[in-house]
Order: structure tokens, then C-alpha cells, then sequence
């Protein structure tokens, strides 16, 4: 029997339209990492729901409602900002060496009043938006000028200058490995990718002998073997895999840790809290994590492979690349699968402009997944 | 339906990912394939350590968060043999500093100059050089009592505090200081019965299991280790109402004849307990030791060529071998006999024929020689082996010397008679007086001892001594040489008469040895070894004393030097032990003043006259009960020590009479006034 109404036609209710409006799958997700993160950072802090916690709340808070805010913009409207935000994004990266805010020996931050704000993660959105859009625009198939190659180099390579002069090495990657996913998916093909990576090797391999500071070596050097170091550069390595393996298959117990709780792990709330997450999660606990991490990025993929338009699609890709990078260096360092860099964990690291970055790029999702219903 | 501004302003933008939309799923699928791969290994990395090797990261963590803090276990104490202390522990303060804090405050002079103000031979180069230190904690080598500690802390000085920590005390000073030893600044024994009873005394540390955070902040209090325990408790063979009256008789011998160095053993010789032993150059433990020289132990670690006293020795074995009769003469060649063609022999008197006794009682080097001579060179070398010379004592006092005591078939004709009276070999006094207590003990040796029981922090023994009488010559042949040696205290040529004691037969011999010359290869004209050995009463020996002094000035005999200390010591302990006498009268015993001295934790035992109100007491008696004054606090069932402690606490000072514990003071308790002299009457504790 036929309906009156076709099968995948516009939800008549208005909460029946706002029901099929909204990625629930990513919504959900979202939602999920949130409040495990939100529940490991206390852990990883004083434990009392208070102090740094509340501070990440906020910032949470505030993300939501950027999430919202994009989430309910057509993605059209993303692509005409896409220029605009890119260069507002520039010029707050430029003012960052004459006003920024110096901590820990780096100059990041931007103060607004009581927050202090750091371009260089909104900048890897932006980075996103830009790139889309140029690869959107460049004409399909067909022979491609120097400059049409030159420029997506540039829309990548302009903030990175100026975010590895902050010094900021985990931003600049992060940042870099999003590009070429980007362009991975679009202009690059598997030989020319080849030919990137080990390029990119074989400067690192130069960068090793020639420009690499000591401090840099030291830290390979203390990945491929932290025990040498385990007093000083290999303590918190040792210390996170110590969490991880402490932890078991059931965990200790949200709050019992007692590699965080005791003060033996460095940087629970930064850099490892992932290893307080498996000390007190064990196993099952990060399996989850993982999985649930692996959902939203394979999803938004999803997302990109319905896309009808490029710009869509890209934008997936690139939300997919920004969380996948993020997860895989960050628990790739946890587990003494990569050296120590200060590359976050999505949620779970404590830091207020990472937060509102990932919230933005999760209203990205939604927004590109609402449009999907339009077509 | 849509508004025009809108949708110009919102620009369609219509461009497919890709023309062929299969080969974007095919290349979507790949992609998602490999982040599925990656997350999987991430994942399975993440088993690896968290389950696969759970237990060795667990481990590790657990060895930096779990760890056992050491609680000091207390040391053992020393006591005599009639349970006073000797070596006891005292709760001090150790001032420790925040060097940062003290400086970041200015106040670097301030805290030396409060410092200075309790301890005013504060080594202040030491402090200043912790303070200058860039570290949060120093402990300081400055030791506080609770008053000073309360005064100090009152000052409220920023980065100043106190721990509580134990000090090594020796209440009474330099007494049997070469017996006790002292401990070294890491509270380890380094000397005498603190050394070589160390494994008893340090007891057990106490490890309490405890869960530190990073920076080793202490978060939960373990349970202390059940089986932490104190050190046991040593009781010496010590007597120190016997150790006082040597370490007096050998200051005296020290000011009068001011050798290089000078011992006095006294020995159970039925037991082979050391009773006492003292030796001068000495020292205090409970200050710094000045010269290395002050804390050897001559009496066990010093080797003399022990001179005449080897010819008792000599004819016991010549009488156990059967090579002379005891009523046997012997010609003495008038006092110098050409012995090889260049070695001349000479005694001091010019005899002609003498009987054994007679021989021992002039100490006629050549007739002893003659004695050796019919013995041979091997059998010589045996017997000397059976008394124990050229053995190391077993005894628990660190370094005693086995002695020099060549191979026979190494001696040339003059070395074996030299052996025969002393020279050319040599051994400690302990090794001497433990060979001379055969003669005195029946011929049977016991080993020098000087510990005689241990007991655990629960009371229950460990150890405890048991003589083992090993035979080294026949009852008879003992008795008769012990026999012959009353004549060298006891007739007209005796060479040892300033050893006869009132009212008791003794045996002994003296020694008067030429010291050897290194230089030389000889032997000097101008040092001698004096020594004066004796037991006493003879014919049932209750002690062996044995008394040496190296190169005296002024003097050279035995009997001059060493003999005259022999009976003082002699009498006093005859008496003190209550030996009925063999004849005569028996002078009643001194009773014993001890006085809390000025420096706390340091009385000093001085022994003084008190003749009033002591009776007259029958002989073989210990003193019962002397009258004496009495201070405020019950002392009854308290030991000496404790006494003192207590008395010093009160400020008063205490008249001790007789050994043991306390069974009478001469004021009841809680009526004296402060200051006033009590006395406390001891006794052994019976059973």
C-alpha cells in the first residue's frame, strides 16, 4: 500500500524535521567522548569537580554552542566564509608574536578578557575550510598549472610558519598531515604521495643531522629507549606505559588511580590522559574509547563518500583527518608507539581552544549531514 | 520560496566528489581500511601492555609507590654482669634545617648564633656549609636534649627543626672503654664488644610498608613489620665494681711509673670470664676519639714477649713429660753460663744448686733453660701449643692477636732457650693470664670470655657462655706448679714478694722481659715489659690477675713495677667478692660513692672512703646493708645506671653501696629535699 506521503520526504512536525535535521550518530558520539572526558579530566586534576574542571566546562560550554551555531549553518554559507575566516584566522596568528600571551617558554595565547585563546587550534579548522574550498574550485580533470599546485601548499604552509615560530611542533604536524590528507583524497595520486612521504623522510632524515635542536634528537632518542632516560627525558614515557599496564583489562577504578592519584605521571591532564584514562578504565575502558573514536571518523568518511558536492566532502575528510591525527599521535605516544610530542587527545586533554576547535569541527559534521537532507 | 538576497548570497555550489562514484566508495573503503587498521593497532598495542604485560608494569608501579620506611630499630644495651649498664641508648634531637628557606629569609646568622647559644663548641664551619647548600633538607650533625630542644624550638626560627633520633651513651665514661668500643658516625660499632657484637645489638630495622606519592611524601602509615625488634641485650663477664677499682689502681700505676702502655686483667679462672680489663693509653666513648692509639686494646691486641711468667709454663710440661721431679736440683752455674760459644745466659742471682720451686722463685733463666733443654725443641713448642700460645684467643674482643710463636724446627739452640723463659716468642696478656688460669683451674683451659650472656628484647636468652675446661695438664701437675709459684711471692728469694696480700696465699710469677730491639735485631738495654701474673687464694684460685706494664720509667722489675698493683687489686676484689681468707684479718670493704656528675648523662665513678656508718663485716660476707642518705624518688629494684638516671633528673647525688639492684635507700621515698646526698643500697639479684 502507498502512502500518501513519500517514503523519505520532509517531516511534516516541526520536531519531526528537527529529529531528521540533526547527525544523531555524530551527536551521540560527540556526547559520549565528551562525558568520559569530562570525567577523566577530574580524575586527571584534584578530583573534587572543581578548579581546572569547571574552567574546561566552560570551554565546553562555549564550543556546544559554536557547534550549534555552525552545525545550523548551510554548508554553502561555510564555503562562502571559507576565505574570509581563513584570513581573520591568519591575521589573529599575526598578532599572536606581538601581543600573544608567553607560557612554558612558548607564545600561543591570545588573552580576551579572563580566557586566553589559541589561534593556532582554530587554525586547523580553518586550514580545513580554506583547503576545501580551493580544491572544490580547481577545475576536475585536466592539466594542472604550478600555481593551481603551489597554492594549496601555501594555504597549508603560510600558518604553519607562522605557528612553528610560537614554537608550536605539534600544531605545525598536525596541521601538515591534514593538508595532505586533504589533497591525498583530491589532487594526489598514490605515486606522487609516495613521492611526498619519502621526500619528507629523507628531510628528516637531513633535518636529524643539520637542523634538528638537541632537544629534539634527545626525545627520539628517549622513545627507542626510555629506560635509559627513566630519571629524566624518559620518565613520563615509562610512567605513562607503568598507568597503561597497571591498569589490567578491568581498570582500577574511575579515581583510583594510583599512577595519577599519587603524582607519578606528568601531564594527566595535557599530554596523558589517556594513560590515567587506562589506569583507571583498563582495557575495556580504552577499547571503548578507541572504538567509539573509530565510529565518529569512520562515519564522517561516510558522511563524505554521500556527499554530492566536493566542498561537503572534503570538509568531512578533513574533520576525519583532524580527529584520526590527533588520536593516533597522541595515544601512539602513550603507548611508546611514537616520541613524546605535545600533540592533544580530542576532549580529553585539558585546553580550552582544542575543546571549542573539535566542538567546531563536530558542528561541521552536523552541518554538512543536515544539508544531506536538502538535496 | 526562497528569498532572492539568500540565495544569491548562499551560492550553489554544485561539484561531484568524483565523476565515477564507485571509485570514490572503492577508495572511501580503503581509506577507512587503513584507519580501522591503525586504530586496531593502537588498540592492540594497548592490550599488549595493559593485559599482556599487566603484571610487569603493575610491578614497577608498585616498586615506586609502595615502599618501606626504615624505623630505627633501638640497639641493644650492654650490661655488666650484674645487669648495670654499660651502654644505653638516650632520646636526643638532631636539629635539622631548610638551607633554602633559612637563607631566603636572611637568617643564616641568626640560626648559627641560636644554635651557638645552646651548643657553644658548635662546629660552625660544618653548619655554615649546609646552610649554603641549595637543598630543602640537612640534618645537622647538633645534638639537642628535650630542654634545649623546647628552648630551640621556642625561638619559632624559620626553617629550623628537630628530630627525634637516638644517641649512644656510656654512663660510665671511659670504664671498660676498650671492652665497650663506640659506634662510628653511621651507628655502626667499630670497636670492641660494639663491633664484634654488632649482628646482636643492631636488632632489627623496622620496615614499615608505606604508600608514597612522587616526591616521597609520606600518605598512608603502614603498620610497623611485626617483626621489628630492639637489639638484643649482651651481658658482659664484666664486674664494674671490679672494672672500677682496676681502671683506679692502673691510673695510679699509669701516674707512677708513666709507661707507653699498661694492662690489668682480672679473670674467673674457673670460667675463664674476664671480670675486668683495663688499659691505659684509653678513652671516652662518648666523645671523639683524639688518637687512634687510645682505643687499641693492648691487653688483647698487643703482643709482648711475655718474659719468666713462661717458665711456669715450661715446668708444668717438663713435670707432665716426666723430664723432672718436683724435689729435682739443678745447678745454676752461678748466674752465667756460656751457652753456645757466643751466647752467654744470666740470671740475676748467683746460685748454685736449686730445686724447682727454688728455680721458679728466683726466676733462674738457666735453669730453665737446663728444664727446656731436656724437654726439646718440639715438645717445648707442643706444650706452648697446649697453653694456647700462638692461637687466637676465641674471645669477642675485634683483633685479638694469635701472638708470634715460631716453628720448632725454625729455632736455632738459643731461640729454644729463649722460649723456655719468654723471649722470642710473643703473646697478648689475654693469652698469657688464659694460660696461667690452666695452672690456676686445675689444668683445665677455658677460653678468655667476655660475653657472658645475650638475651632478646623479649628476655629470652640467645646465648649464653658455658666454660668447656679443656685438660692441658693433670689436676696434680697444676696444684703442684701453682705450689711451687707461692714461693715466689712467699719465700725469702722470692722475686714477687710486693704481690703477697694480706690474709691470702699467693701464686704468681713475675716477668721482667727486655724488649726486643728492630732496630738492632737484639734487645735493649734501657725498655723492659714488666709483668707481674698471680692467682689468688692459691690453693682454690678464685681470680687470675694479671698485670702489665710496657717500658716503664724508673723501674724495671715485675716486682717493683707491676706487683704492687697486683695485690691492691687483689685485696679489693678478694674482698669485694667476699673470699674468706686464708689467715689473718680482713679489712671491711669501701663502700663505693658515685656522683651524678655536672654533664648530664655522664656520671662518674669515683671511689672514695665512707667510713661512717659502715659495720664491720664478717669475712666472706658482701656487704648487706650500709647506711647511707637518701633522695626523694622510690630507687628500689632499680640497677645502677637507672639510679643514676633517676638521681640525675632530681639533681641529687647518690652514695651506692654493694652491686646489683637497689633494696634499701637511707631516705624514704618522697621526703628528701633536692641536693641532698642519698644512699642506695644494692645487691646482686638472687637466683
Amino acid at each position: 500500500m502507498r502512502s500518501k506521503r513519500p517514503l523519505l520526504g520532509r517531516p511534516r512536525s516541526l520536531l519531526g524535521r528537527f529529529n531528521r535535521a540533526i547527525d544523531w550518530v555524530v551527536v551521540v558520539l560527540t556526547a559520549i567522548i565528551v562525558a568520559l572526558a569530562m570525567i577523566n579530566l577530574n580524575s586527571a586534576g584534584n578530583g573534587d569537580w572543581s578548579g581546572k574542571f569547571m574552567g574546561q566546562a566552560r570551554w565546553i560550554g562555549l564550543g556546544t554552542i559554536a557547534a550549534i551555531v555552525v552545525g545550523s549553518l548551510r554548508y554553502t554559507l561555510l564555503y562562502r566564509l571559507a576565505y574570509p575566516a581563513y584570513l581573520f584566522g591568519l591575521g589573529l596568528l599575526a598578532l599572536v608574536p606581538v601581543i600573544g600571551i608567553m607560557r612554558n617558554e612558548a607564545r600561543r595565547w591570545l588573552g580576551i578578557g579572563d580566557y586566553q585563546f589559541q589561534p593556532s587550534e582554530l587554525m586547523k579548522v580553518l586550514v580545513i575550510l580554506a583547503l576545501a574550498r580551493y580544491l572544490h574550485d580547481l577545475p576536475s580533470g585536466g592539466k594542472r598549472t604550478l600555481l593551481q599546485r603551489a597554492i594549496p601548499f601555501a594555504i597549508v604552509g603560510l600558518p604553519v610558519a607562522f605557528i612553528i615560530v610560537q614554537p608550536d611542533l605539534s600544531t605545525s604536524i598536525i596541521c601538515i598531515l591534514m593538508g595532505l590528507s586533504l589533497l591525498s583524497v583530491t589532487e594526489l595520486s598514490g605515486k606522487s604521495l609516495a613521492a611526498l612521504v619519502s621526500t619528507g623522510l629523507a628531510a628528516f632524515v637531513l633535518g636529524w643531522g643539520f637542523f634538528m635542536r638537541d632537544y629534539q634528537r634527545t626525545r627520539i632518542d628517549v622513545w627507542l629507549n626510555p629506560e635509559a632516560y627513566a630519571d629524566d627525558e624518559g620518565y613520563q614515557t615509562i610512567q605513562a606505559m607503568i598507568s597503561v599496564g597497571n591498569g589490567g583489562f578491568f581498570g582500577r577504578g574511575v579515581q583510583n588511580g594510583t599512577q595519577n592519584k599519587l603524582g607519578f605521571l606528568p601531564y594527566g591532564e595535557t599530554d596523558f590522559p589517556f594513560a590515567v584514562f587506562s589506569e583507571e578504565w583498563g582495557f575495556l575502558g580504552t577499547s571503548m574509547v578507541l572504538t567509539i573514536f573509530l565510529c565518529l571518523i569512520l562515519w564522517s568518511l561516510n558522511r563524505a563518500s554521500q556527499a554530492r558536492e566536493r566542498f561537503a566532502a572534503l570538509l568531512c575528510v578533513g574533520i576525519a583527518a583532524l580527529f584520526f591525527w590527533h588520536i593516533i599521535i597522541n595515544i601512539g605516544m602513550v603507548l611508546q608507539l611514537l616520541p613524546v610530542t605535545g600533540v592533544t587527545l580530542p576532549f580529553f586533554s585539558l585546553g580550552g581552544s582544542n575543546a571549542l576547535t573539535m566542538m567546531i569541527g563536530v558542528g561541521i559534521l552536523v552541518s554538512v549531514s543536515r544539508a544531506r537532507q536538502f538535496q | 520560496m526562497k528569498h532572492p538576497l539568500r540565495r544569491n548570497f548562499l551560492p550553489r555550489i554544485s561539484k561531484p566528489m568524483a565523476t565515477d562514484r564507485r571509485a570514490v566508495s572503492r577508495r572511501a573503503t580503503v581509506v577507512a581500511g587503513l584507519l580501522t587498521l591503525c586504530m586496531a593497532g593502537l588498540g592492540y598495542k594497548a592490550h599488549a601492555i595493559g593485559v599482556g604485560q599487566h603484571d610487569t608494569y603493575a610491578d614497577l608501579g608498585n616498586r615506586q609507590q609502595l615502599r618501606s620506611f626504615k624505623l630505627d630499630a633501638s640497639r641493644g644495651e650492654i650490661l655488666d654482669r650484674s645487669h648495670m649498664a654499660l651502654a644505653i641508648n638516650n632520646r636526643v634531637h638532631k636539629v635539622v634545617v631548610n638551607p633554602r628557606q633559612v637563607r631566603g629569609q636572611n637568617n643564616v646568622e641568626a640560626t648559627i648564633a641560636a644554635l651557638l647559644e645552646f651548643v657553644p663548641d658548635l662546629d660552625v664551619e660544618h653548619v655554615r656549609k649546609e646552610l649554603a647548600r641549595d637543598k630543602a633538607y640537612r640534618k645537622l650533625r647538633v645534638t639537642l636534649d628535650d630542654d634545649q630542644a623546647k628552648a630551640l624550638m621556642a625561638k619559632k626560627l624559620p626553617g629550623v627543626r628537630l628530630e627525634p633520633a637516638s644517641e649512644r651513651v656510656y654512663p660510665r665514661g671511659h670504664l671498660a672503654a676498650h671492652i665497650l668500643g663506640r659506634l662510628n658516625g653511621q651507628g655502626v660499632g667499630n670497636l670492641g664488644i660494639e663491633h664484634s657484637m654488632e649482628e646482636d645489638l643492631r636488632g632489627r630495622e623496622a620496615s614499615s610498608p608505606a604508600t608514597f606519592a612522587n616526591g616521597k611524601k609520606l600518605l598512608i602509615n603502614g603498620y610497623p613489620d611485626s617483626g621489628v625488634s630492639r637489639g638484643n641485650t649482651v651481658v658482659l663477664t664484666i664486674d664494674s665494681a671490679i672494672q672500677a677499682m682496676v681502671e683506679k689502681e692502673i691510673d695510679q700505676l699509669v701516674s707512677k711509673w708513666n709507661p707507653v702502655g699498661a694492662s690489668i686483667i682480672v679473670m674467673d679462672p674457673k670460667s675463664g670470664e674476664i671480670l675486668a680489663l683495663a688499659n691505659r693509653p684509653t678513652f671516652d666513648p662518648n666523645h671523639p676519639v683524639e688518637a687512634l692509639a687510645q682505643t687499641t686494646n693492648l691487653a688483647s691486641q698487643a703482643a709482648y714477649e711475655p718474659g719468666s711468667t713462661m717458665k711456669a709454663i715450661t715446668v708444668a710440661a717438663a713435670l707432665e713429660e716426666g723430664v723432672i721431679r718436683e724435689n729435682e736440683t739443678l745447678y745454676c752455674e752461678k748466674g752465667r753460663w756460656r751457652f753456645t760459644r757466643r751466647n752467654y745466659i744470666r740470671d740475676t742471682h748467683r746460685s748454685e744448686w736449686l730445686d724447682i720451686s727454688q728455680i721458679l722463685a728466683e726466676s733462674s733463666n738457666i735453669c730453665t733453660t737446663k728444664i727446656a733443654m731436656r724437654l726439646g725443641k718440639q715438645a717445648q713448642y707442643r706444650w706452648a701449643k697446649r697453653f694456647h700460645f700462638g692461637n687466637r684467643p676465641d674471645v669477642k674482643l675485634p683483633g685479638a692477636t694469635r701472638g708470634l710463636l715460631a716453628k720448632p724446627e725454625k729455632w736455632s739452640d738459643i731461640q729454644a732457650a729463649n722460649v723456655s723463659f719468654g723471649q722470642g716468642m710473643s703473646a697478648s696478656p689475654l693469652q698469657v693470664t688464659a694460660a696461667f688460669s690452666v695452672l690456676a683451674n686445675r689444668g683445665l683451659y677455658n677460653a678468655p670470655t667476655i660475653v657472658q650472656r645475650v638475651f632478646d628484647s623479649s628476655g629470652e636468652p640467645v646465648y649464653e657462655h658455658k666454660p668447656t675446661g679443656e685438660r692441658v695438664v693433670r689436676r696434680a701437675t697444676a696444684q703442684t706448679v701453682l705450689r711451687m709459684l707461692e714461693s715466689v711471692v712467699h719465700s725469702k728469694h722470692g722475686t714477687g714478694k710486693n704481690a703477697a696480700i694480706d690474709g691470702y696465699r699467693v701464686a704468681g710469677k713475675t716477668s721482667t722481659a727486655q724488649k726486643a730491639d728492630l732496630k738492632n735485631r737484639g734487645y735493649t738495654e734501657d725498655q723492659y715489659y714488666a709483668s707481674f701474673v698471680g692467682a689468688v687464694p692459691a690453693r682454690d684460685p678464685r681470680i687470675v690477675i694479671l698485670v702489665s706494664v710496657d717500658n716503664p720509667e724508673g723501674g724495671h722489675f715485675g716486682n717493683e713495677v707491676a706487683a704492687p698493683s697486683f695485690r691492691r687489686v687483689g685485696e679489693q676484689v678478694l674482698t669485694h667478692l667476699g673470699v674468706p681468707p686464708d689467715f689473718g684479718d680482713v679489712t671491711p670493704p669501701k663502700p663505693m660513692v658515685v656522683k651524678a656528675a655536672a654533664s648530664p648523662g655522664k656520671p662518674v665513678v669515683v671511689a672514695e672512703e665512707e667510713d661512717q656508718g659502715v659495720e664491720p663485716l664478717l669475712p666472706g660476707k658482701r656487704p648487706k646493708k650500709v647506711v647511707i642518705t637518701t633522695g626523694v624518688p622510690d630507687f628500689t629494684g632499680l640497677t645502677i645506671a637507672e639510679v643514676l638516671d633517676t638521681a640525675e633528673q632530681n639533681k641529687l647525688d647518690i652514695e651506692a653501696l654493694g652491686t646489683g639492684l637497689a633494696v634499701m635507700q637511707d631516705v624514704a621515698p618522697g621526703s628528701a629535699e633536692a641536693g641532698t646526698k642519698i644512699r642506695v643500697y644494692f645487691e646482686p639479684p638472687r637466683g
